[in-house]
């Protein structure tokens, strides 16, 4: 070996110590920090794989908290955190999860639906990876994660992804996105396996009504919105006028019939639930974004937004206020019960009663984390 | 805690000081000490990083570098493929072969060249695989038939974009359109109207330069016609043809399955290239082509790596923002200037990360303005990035593969000058005038 040798070899030794000491920063968490503290209410607490036997042992596999009241009924599915960078819906489900009292029909929540999706963030984001509320007993920190499934996960992508209904040509990087993937594939891809898990699901535990909780950027212009598959658009209809009285603003969007392999549509068309999925403006995730931290993803005031805002570039309101997370997870969670209220009006037979949940209003002067315990 | 809104202004400034010190440490790092393009853009982000406050989140350096992880890998195996076909004697072959056939009929040969460049791109959506595939066959025989190596050159490059941003796969239309949620159906007709005459005329124009260059040229030693020395030295037989046609039967195999082939990725297909490459002409040392190979591509990669690193610290110390606003913040008429401007000067550092950052906001921006024809608008714009310096992707590749040094890549830019404002013009007006081209389609 000359001296040309030994150089390379002090090289590669300094870049393999480097690579192991960010390794280590960057080694996706456990299970264990995706956690809930689910409500007395809650009867069982099951795995995904459940519905879906190949997601056993992998990294895509999550909590699924099943609810059910005394009296017989309807049933509502949530799903949060089907791109953890979305954290409105994440915390949504939470707070749903950890105070919900159910009283008539049955719940079931998934509050980290792509769990490979949390344990990264998306390079060129700059995102943080997690974000602390202040709960009345303590903090509580959840994890920011990334739109895509982990590629630590699930590797190497396609050149183009071809979503498997209409064979719809996407981005390579999109066979990573979970709301792309559905109706799924059994055995398929980590994310194919986890939409296949849902459509299972809702298939088996025989649910009315599916929610799929998401985020947009300010200046997207479905946001503020229902998305509603076309056999949902009247109980997103007669829902939407409970939530005016409230206070809450909100359109009804029909689902697109040729965008494909999203929850709903492909929910709606492969099962008999009713599909929905609902935005709010995450000015963490746009691209006009300033400074982009924790405190832009709870506090969601940023100035380049306000001007972007001034100059009628945004399809939402945005002033001085910004749209706090307290405000995003608000609407989230008002939705979600005056969906489960306008279906139980339309369906008494299949009523599904959802109480213990904290108003608009109350999320919105409390703050979110008054309505989460601490990690523990 | 809300941020308080009176320090609006000053949080602005702060990001312009932001974004001068890195560019400015950009310039001292790569102009005044001369380091290489990749430790300059690292150098420039770790400022950034400094200067915002961020330097405790030193990771954010690391998770950018993987920004364009999988665009590395495909360059890093194209030039061990193109190590293997050069080493071989396979590339020398076949540019012999094809200038012998068609070497004086100059309009003909480029027009074949073109497509033959193109396709690669069409196919993957990846100019570097233009580039490094059939573009850089056509080199030398371009160059045989009498185009100056420059100019030659420049049209591998151009030829590359063009096959990128043609159908049926354009990658950046996808990256523009999964950010508003518009499915890629019905873009062929319109990207084809965008890339068949910018096709044809880089055609015309690298034939015209064949008979005004012929007197007088001087090749230089990637990029010269191969005169073979002895017909022992020569490969007989189609077997010459195998390594490039199994990587173009590959390519069109995924694509025509729609998704019943598993894609094995761009740069398993390289990898199968090169090892086919070995079995078909001369012997060669596996080892020692590797390591050509990977040492061709390390300038490149080294700058994707810098470059992703500069991206994260841009938009975490809100300076991408800054910009992105600055280009909106501007009356919609003008809006259309500031897409031809910002969207190949953002396209400089990626093409795909300009379709996203910039190419995004502007569709958005431009809604109701036909968005299928405006997005294939905005991703040739983008894609026209690949071309400009500092990082100038593929002027880069093909100089490096070509073994010709920078000085030849700044010739074949300068080449390439009035072409890309010409694409840059044409991509405008597409752009400009969208809603009547789209009813026209
Ligand atoms: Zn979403």
């Amino acid at each position: 070996m000359g001296d040309r040798g030994v150089r390379g070899a002090i090289v590669i030794a300094i870049a393999l110590v480097l690579t192991v000491l960010s390794a280590m920063k960057f080694a996706p968490p456990g299970p264990e920090e995706l956690d809930v503290y689910p409500s007395s209410s809650i009867s069982r607490v099951a795995k995904l794989s459940e519905y879906n036997t190949a997601l056993e042992g992998t990294a895509g596999d999550t909590l699924v908290l099943i609810y059910e009241g005394a009296e017989p009924g309807g049933a509502m599915l949530v799903v949060g955190g089907a791109h953890p960078d979305e954290p409105a819906g994440t915390v949504a489900a939470l707070i749903l999860a950890e105070n919900v009292v159910l009283t008539q029909g049955k719940l079931i929540v998934i509050p980290y639906a792509n769990a490979s999706g949390f344990t990264h963030n998306l390079p060129q984001e700059g995102h943080p990876s997690d974000y602390t509320l202040q709960t009345p007993s303590g903090d509580r920190t959840i994890k920011y994660g990334s739109r895509l499934t982990n590629p630590v996960h699930q590797w190497p992508d396609p050149t183009v992804y071809v979503e498997r209904v209409s064979h719809q040509k996407l981005a390579g990087t999109e066979a990573r996105n979970l709301n792309r993937a559905y109706p799924g594939v059994e055995k398929g891809s980590l994310t194919e396996r986890v939409a296949y898990a849902i459509t299972q699901l809702i298939i088996d535990e025989g649910i009315d009504v599916s929610i799929d909780l998401h985020e947009s950027s300010p200046e997207y212009p479905v946001n503020n919105a229902i998305v509603a598959h076309e056999r949902a658009f009247d109980v997103a209809a007669i829902s939407t006028l409970d939530l005016e009285m409230e206070g809450v603003q909100i359109n009804i969007e029909p689902s697109p019939p040729t965008l494909r392999g999203l929850s709903h549509r492909e929910w709606g068309d492969n099962t008999d639930t009713l599909a929905l999925l609902l935005e709010s403006p995450n000015p963490a995730q746009g691209r006009l974004r300033g400074v982009t931290d924790a405190e832009l993803v709870v506090g969601g005031v940023d100035p380049m937004y306000i001007r972007a805002s001034e100059r009628g570039r945004l399809y939402v309101p945005y002033t001085d206020e910004g749209t706090p997370l307290a405000m995003r997870a608000g609407r989230h969670l008002a939705s979600v019960q005056a969906i489960a209220a306008a279906y139980s009006m339309m369906a008494p037979h299949r009523a599904i009663d959802i109480c213990g949940l904290p108003s608009y209003c109350d999320v919105l002067e409390n703050g979110a984390g008054a309505y989460l315990n601490p990690n523990q | 805690m809300p941020r308080p809104s009176c320090g609006r202004v000053m949080l602005v400034l702060a990001q312009l000081i932001t974004f001068i010190c890195m560019i400015g440490t950009f310039l001292l790092l790569a102009a005044a000490l001369k380091l290489p393009a990749a430790l300059a853009t690292a150098g420039a982000a770790t400022v950034g990083l400094a200067v915002s406050g961020n330097i405790g989140s030193l990771y954010h350096l690391i998770e950018g570098a993987f920004g364009y992880f999988d665009v590395i890998l495909i360059i890093a195996m194209a030039m061990v493929f193109m190590a293997a076909l050069e080493a071989a004697g396979i590339l020398e072959e076949i540019s012999y072969r094809i200038t012998r056939r068609l070497g004086d009929k100059p309009l003909l040969l480029s027009l074949a060249s073109m497509l033959l460049v193109m396709l690669p791109g069409m196919l993957t959506g990846s100019s570097t695989a233009a580039a490094m595939t059939t573009g850089r066959f056509v080199l030398p025989v371009l160059v045989g038939a009498g185009i100056a190596p420059a100019r030659a050159g420049a049209f591998v490059a151009l030829g590359s974009i063009i096959g990128m941003i043609a159908p049926p796969v354009n990658v950046p239309v996808m990256i523009i359109g999964s950010g508003i949620d518009m499915p890629y159906v019905g873009f062929d007709l319109p990207l084809l109207f965008l890339a068949l005459p910018a096709a044809v005329a880089v055609s015309i124009w690298a034939a015209a330069g064949a008979k005004k260059d012929r007197p007088g040229k001087k090749p230089g030693a990637g990029s010269a016609p191969f005169v073979p020395a002895s017909d022992v030295e020569r490969i007989s037989g189609i077997k010459v043809f195998i390594p490039i046609l199994a990587l173009v039967v590959m390519m069109f195999a995924v694509r025509l399955s729609n998704g019943s082939i598993p894609d094995p990725g761009i740069p398993f297909m390289f990898a199968v290239g090169a090892l086919l490459a070995m079995v078909c002409g001369r012997r060669i040392k596996l080892w020692d082509t590797v390591v050509r190979g990977i040492g061709m591509a390390m300038p490149v990669m080294g700058v994707l790596v810098g470059a992703g690193m500069f991206v994260q610290v841009m938009t975490l110390t809100g300076v991408r923002g800054l910009l992105v606003t600055s280009a909106l913040d501007i009356p919609r008429a003008w809006i259309f200037v500031a897409a031809a401007v910002a969207l190949p000067v953002f396209g400089a550092i990626s093409a795909y990360a300009s379709s996203s950052v910039m190419g995004v906001p502007i569709l958005l921006a431009l809604l109701g303005n036909n968005e299928i024809v405006t997005a294939a608008a905005l991703s040739m714009l983008a894609s026209i990035g690949d071309l400009l310096p500092p990082i100038a992707i593929v002027p880069s590749l093909i100089s490096q593969s070509s073994g010709e040094g920078t000085d030849y890549r700044s010739a074949l830019l300068r080449q390439a000058t009035v072409p890309i404002l010409l694409l840059v013009l044409w991509a405008f007006a597409v752009l400009k005038w969208a809603p009547a081209i789209g009813k026209l389609l």
